[in-house]
């Protein structure tokens, strides 16, 4: 983990003379690669399409870095850069098969039992399951607020949505997840 | 902050006390040693995407390119400067256009020749058709023959 604050990190990658651009960039990415990695993972199941993603994502996020205005927290600009990185991926994918939504859904949810690497009970995995049954958006939204614990403030700004339409559609989610979980 | 999180948490959950009740856990582990060489690989990538030639040289490069494009585009589509195709015959030799054969000296060449050959083919059509022909005739045939032929 990095000793530098995100200030510092982009002062360094920011410094004119560029001699601290890679070092500054390489400890940004030791820094959030496991959290970006979880996010990108949780929404297309696959490793080796969340490897693609992670590392598109990270070279985006160089060539755009000198440009962030600091109007957001790094990171929260970080994972919207990652958050659409990954809709277009599976939006290009359901394009590529000619997938009907509820299709998609059913895809990934086949993934989760094939993919190697899932450290899941039966209850975890029903509720890896009850995720993957809801709508990519609110998919998205219910992975940010249970597992990243983002504020909705934050969120709001990565999905470019209202802090109330968030709390609803969020709502919404932890609900359809629980009926599934009761489901036997 | 933490604080207020975990009880916005438990509030958010208080319907749904199944889902509440699970331990949160990362499922989706990632391989081995894939963090070790994350950073690396992607490090690879960007310098392999990086331009071996400075931009500084690029930009006018480009920008001599993009204008001699424009010059060529105009040109091409401006009718009245558009010259006419030069035509390949069929055994692939490429034909002259008029355009080539205006900028080029023929016209002047071949006015001046055919100058000259106007002025010379009176004298030479008049000595063929009178001694000269009569001569030739009386050399080359025999005295039976111009009986005949008479």
């Amino acid at each position: 983990m990095s000793e530098f604050s995100d200030q510092e990190l982009l002062e360094r990658f920011r410094d004119p003379s560029g001699s601290q651009k890679h070092y500054a960039f390489n400890l940004l990415v030791k820094k959030y690669q496991q959290r970006i990695y979880a996010h990108i993972r949780r929404m297309v199941i696959d490793h080796d399409d969340a490897n693609d993603l992670v590392q598109n994502t990270f070279i985006k996020i160089w060539s755009h870095l000198d440009g962030f205005r600091e109007d957001s927290k790094l990171f929260t600009w970080m994972y919207r850069v990652a958050t659409n990185e990954t809709l277009g991926f599976l939006k290009q994918k359901k394009k590529r098969f000619f997938l009907p939504i509820g299709n998609a859904e059913a895809v990934l949810q086949a993934k989760l039992i094939q993919e190697p690497g899932i450290n899941a009970n039966r209850l975890e995995l029903k509720l890896q399951k009850a995720i993957l049954a809801l709508p990519e958006k609110q998919r998205l939204v219910f992975h940010m607020r249970y597992y990243d614990n983002m504020k909705y403030e934050e969120m709001s700004q990565v999905l470019e949505t209202s802090v109330g339409a968030l709390k609803a559609s969020y709502h919404h989610a932890v609900q359809k997840v629980e009926k599934y979980l009761k489901e036997d | 902050m933490k604080n207020n999180e975990h009880i916005n948490e438990a509030e958010e959950l208080k319907d749904a006390p199944l889902l509440h009740s699970l331990k949160k856990s990362e499922v989706f582990a990632a391989p081995d040693g894939y963090f070790d060489q994350l950073s690396s690989n992607i490090q690879d990538r960007i310098n392999a995407k990086r331009p071996s030639v400075p931009q500084i040289f690029w930009k006018p490069v480009l920008a001599g390119t993009s204008l001699a494009l424009i010059i060529s585009a105009v040109y091409l589509i401006t009718p009245s400067s558009t010259p006419q195709p030069k035509v390949q015959n069929s055994i692939g030799e490429l034909q002259l256009s008029t355009d080539d054969l205006i900028n080029s000296n023929y016209y002047q060449e071949l006015e001046e020749d055919l100058l000259a050959e106007a002025l010379i083919a009176p004298e030479n059509e008049s000595s063929l058709k009178e001694s000269n022909l009569e001569n030739y005739l009386l050399e080359n045939s025999s005295e039976e023959e111009l009986l005949n032929e008479l």
